[in-house]
């Protein structure tokens, strides 16, 4: 059974802004989803993220920024997820426990539900809640 | 539609999200048509020192 990854939304994001020192092993691990090698989560909560930030940065009309976003729905083994009630009650109980931020709080309990571990750039949330599930980069993975 | 509830989600709103996803069908290779789309947006974040962490930091700690 392929490993079942949760992607946070700075790793799409390296991936669209081709950014430098992030985007080789960014783009090596979507396409080793594509290819089914790995499973990939990620939550409604990311893609709206990843939404705001291209609309905050980008020079590109709004419907084709949308289009975009919307199209990273369509990677093959990529699953989105709406975090529910539990996950959002369990998120509560790990935001006491670490000081996290409660959308940090809500991905990581999301992510331990559906998958081994959470792929993100972010050092702070790797040092608050690796108590709860492994967090790693692309490249370390 | 009668209204049923499920875990504290109405059967209405429960559709409403299934018409969202209906978007979100498997392509082939939708990567290769993503694959660094944004680079002008990434380049001038360089240029300014910052990257996507930093700016979805931003909007979690809503700064």
């Amino acid at each position: 059974m392929p490993k079942r990854v949760f992607l946070d939304s700075n790793i799409f994001l390296n991936f669209l802004l081709k950014e430098e020192g992030f985007y080789e092993g960014t783009k090596h691990l979507l396409t080793q989803i594509e290819k089914g090698d790995m499973e990939g989560i990620t939550t409604i909560i990311n893609i709206m993220e990843i939404l705001a930030v291209l609309r905050k940065r980008a020079k590109t009309r709004d419907s084709e920024i949308i289009k975009d976003v919307e199209k990273i729905g369509e990677i093959k083994n990529l699953e989105i997820i709406i975090p529910n009630e539990i996950h959002i009650a369990q998120a509560f109980e790990i935001q006491k426990k670490t000081k996290l931020l409660p959308i940090d709080a809500i991905l990581i309990s999301t992510a331990r539900d559906f998958s081994e571990v959470f792929i993100s750039r972010d050092n702070e949330l790797k040092k608050r809640a690796s108590g709860f599930i492994s967090i790693t980069e692309p490249e370390d993975l | 539609m009668q209204k049923v509830g499920i875990s504290g989600i109405t059967v209405d709103r429960l559709l409403r999200i299934a018409e969202m996803f209906k978007g979100f069908k498997k392509k082939t290779s939708v990567l290769k048509e993503l694959d660094g789309k944004y680079v002008n947006a990434g380049i001038e974040m360089k240029k300014q020192g910052i990257t996507s962490t930093d700016l979805i930091k931003e909007i979690r700690e809503v700064k």
